[in-house]
Order: structure tokens, then sequence, then C-alpha cells
């Protein structure tokens, strides 16, 4: 039994289709990421030349050392303001103080104690130094803020139960 | 008060023992070499190089490995000079409040309870095992703010704990092998053990001191003490 001529042109057109968008994405998902990384394109998939020990050879670009403890730095410079921070001395500043105290915060500049800097290359020294200065700013911040909350919420609980209470005790008079 | 007002009221006063014009100020004078190995979340760092503590209340580090430095704090600044560099970084700060640099040394040297605030209270003072334990309530500002238990022998200060309040444990400083140095007694090795808010652990720090020795007076030998030249490239650090 044969089919007809018109079944069979329109298998044929749609196996062309299916295989057309098959085409199109799967070149689409290999051009795409040598498009965001133009430096691919230039890669075989055999493996990467090997990277010869030594000095640089005459007319190659020369690259400075990796910055090798930046991150390391950020991260340490970090972890010990939060340490460091006295987050119950700026809870109670802005609990107590309310505003001011949350300006206090903003404005109080956290200093890392000088024996953290003993061995530190000078872009350690100053990456460390700005990271502590800025996580314990923001973590002294963080705690004043709670602390004006804290202080807002007891507050508003305060006004409300004194509002009910009076309400509560006042007399109810009818009116007829 | 806050739990950490305890610690900076401690540790400041242990600085201004090596300042002149602090409250409990000895003439502290000796140089060494020295290993720190300091140990925290992020792993094991060793510093080593040498320090002096300057008769006038300064002092001075001299770092060899891993990066050569030289760190140089007086009372009114810190100059943190890279000699390969040629490069300084200075600090100013109030002189009134310092920031604490060496503290775990400077407590092995002076008499603990003259490190407290003048207001502290003597809780308790017995024998144990030939030693001397003390406790004082540390009061700053009129509030207390936590308490100081010392250990003493003879030769001088075996441990130091600094706590909060509530119990739980800020800095506790372990002295060793004690060497007579002039008219002070130097431990040789010290653990200080710091702790963040809370009581968990955040950093230990081992010093292993060698050639301790008092300074000849007429011929100091400064060391490290960043001395820049007018060509020294100068960048302000924030303090």
């Amino acid at each position: 039994m044969t089919r007809p001529a018109s079944v069979r042109t329109v298998g044929f057109r749609k196996w062309a289709g299916t295989f057309m968008v098959v085409a199109v994405v799967s070149g689409a998902m290999i051009v795409s990421p040598l498009l965001e990384h133009p430096v691919q394109a230039q890669q075989g998939w055999g493996p990467p030349p090997q990277q010869p020990w030594g000095p640089p050879q005459p007319g190659a670009p020369a690259y400075a050392p990796p910055p090798v403890d930046a991150g390391r730095a950020l991260i340490e410079g970090a972890q010990d303001a939060r340490a460091d921070e006295n987050g119950t001395l700026w809870f109670f500043a802005g609990c107590l103080l309310g505003l001011i105290g949350v300006v206090i915060a903003v404005v109080a500049e956290p200093t890392p104690p000088p024996a953290r800097m003993m061995g530190k290359s000078p872009d350690y020294l100053t990456i460390y130094t700005q990271a502590y200065r800025s996580e314990g700013k923001s973590a002294q911040l963080r705690s004043s803020l709670w602390g004006l909350g804290t202080a807002v919420v007891v507050g508003v609980v305060i006004y409300v139960i004194l509002i009910v209470t009076i309400l509560k005790s006042q007399p109810t008079t009818y009116a007829y | 008060m806050g739990p950490w007002a305890l610690s900076i009221a401690v540790a400041s006063t242990f600085v201004s023992a090596a300042i002149p014009g602090g409250p409990a100020a000895p003439a502290v004078s000796l140089s060494a070499s020295f290993v720190l190995k300091t140990t925290d979340a992020q792993g094991t760092d060793t510093v080593s190089g040498a320090l002096s503590f300057i008769p006038g209340g300064e002092v001075c580090v001299a770092v060899k490995t891993p990066n050569v430095q030289e760190m140089h704090l007086s009372p009114r600044e810190l100059v943190i000079y890279y000699p390969e560099r040629d490069l300084a970084f200075v600090a100013h700060f109030d002189p009134t409040q310092p920031p604490p640099m060496l503290d775990a040394l400077a407590a092995g040297i002076v008499d603990p309870g003259s490190t407290l605030p003048r207001e502290s209270k003597l809780l308790e003072r017995k024998r144990e095992s030939g030693n001397l334990v003390t406790r004082w309530r540390v009061v700053v500002g009129g509030a207390e703010a936590g308490e100081m238990r010392t250990v003493e022998s003879r030769a001088g200060a075996i441990s130091i704990e600094l706590s909060e309040k509530s119990g739980k444990p800020q800095r506790r400083f372990t002295f060793g092998d004690r060497i007579r140095v002039g008219t002070h007694s130097v431990p040789r090795t010290i653990v200080a053990d710091y702790f963040a808010a809370g009581g968990v652990q955040s950093r230990e720090e081992q010093w292993s001191l060698a050639d301790v020795n008092k300074p000849d007076p007429r011929h100091p030998a400064q060391i490290g003490c960043a001395r820049l030249r007018p060509e020294t490239k100068i960048q302000t650090l924030q303090w």
C-alpha cells in the first residue's frame, strides 16, 4: 500500500521544519556562549597549549601577579568587624537615644586593632581597613536601627494599651 | 554598659601600661624576637620578627615574614612602613584612646590589678595550689562591666580572664616560661584567646619570644621604628 503524494509532502515538510528548528536552536546554543566569551571562539576542541614556565617570551604581554589575598582581606575585614561590633551598645543607643543614637552609629568610625595588620601586604591592609570600617558601620547602624525599631514598637504598644484603658475606664452614657 | 566596655577599658589600660601618662605606666623597656601564630576562622597565619617596648612608651615592631614591614605605635599615631616599597601608612588618633597594640604581651608584663579602672572592686583573693587567685568586679564609669580573674605565681601572672557580666568569656591570656628582664618578669610564651559576643571563640594568638633583653639606654637599638625618609610615599590611613 502506498501513501498518497499529498500525505508524503506534508510528512516531509513536518520533518524538515522540525530539523530546521533543532538546527537553529543547536546553533544558537553553540554561538551564544562564543559571543559572550569571544576568546573561546579561537579555541579548538583539543587541550589548551601548555604555558611554559619561566619569564614571559619577549614581546608577550606581561601580567601582574594575581591579588592573592584581596578576597581574603575583604572577608576577614568584614568578619572581624562583625565579631568586634558591640551590638548591645548600639542596640541600646538606638533604643534609648532614638534617632540621635542612629546618627551616632552612622558617624562613629570603627577601627581595627593594629596587631591584625602585622605582616600583611599594603594591598591587604588597604582592603582590610576599608572592609572593616564599612562592615563595622553597617553592623552598628543595623543594631541601632533594631534598637530604634524596638523602642518604636514598644512605644506604640504602650500607647494603644493606654488608649484602650482610658476608653474602657470612661463611663458609658446612653442618650434617650 | 555594653559587654565590650570591659574589654576596651582593660585593653586600653594594658596599652597605657606602655605609654607614659597612662594610669599605670611602668617604664617598660625591652626588646625580643617573636613568632606569632594566629588562628581564626580563615586558618592559621604565622608572623615573625622583632619588637621593642621603648622607654617613653612607644612600641616598635619589625616584621620579617611573611611581608617585611615596620610598625611604630606612639600615643598619637600609628605608622606602618614597607621598606621594600618605601611606602608608609599613617593613622592619627586621639591620644586618650590609642588602639590596643600587643595587649597580650603588655598584659603579661604589668601587674594585672594595676590595669583595671580605679572604681573596680576586689571580690575575692585566695590561695590555690600555691598560687594567688584574685577576682575583680570591673567597673567602668560607675557601671559594672564584668569580671577579671587572675592566677598569679611568685614569678608573675599565669592567666588572666576577662568575662562579661553574664559570665561569658571575652579574653583569656595564659603566660608561661618567664624570664627576669630588669625589674620586669617577662613571659616567653603567651596564648591569647579572644571571644566574640556570646562567648564564641573567634581568634587565638600564640606568641613565642626569644632573645628577650633590656636594651642599653646609652645605645638603644630601635627595632623597626619605621624611620621615614623625605621621599617616602605616605598614605593616610583613615582611623
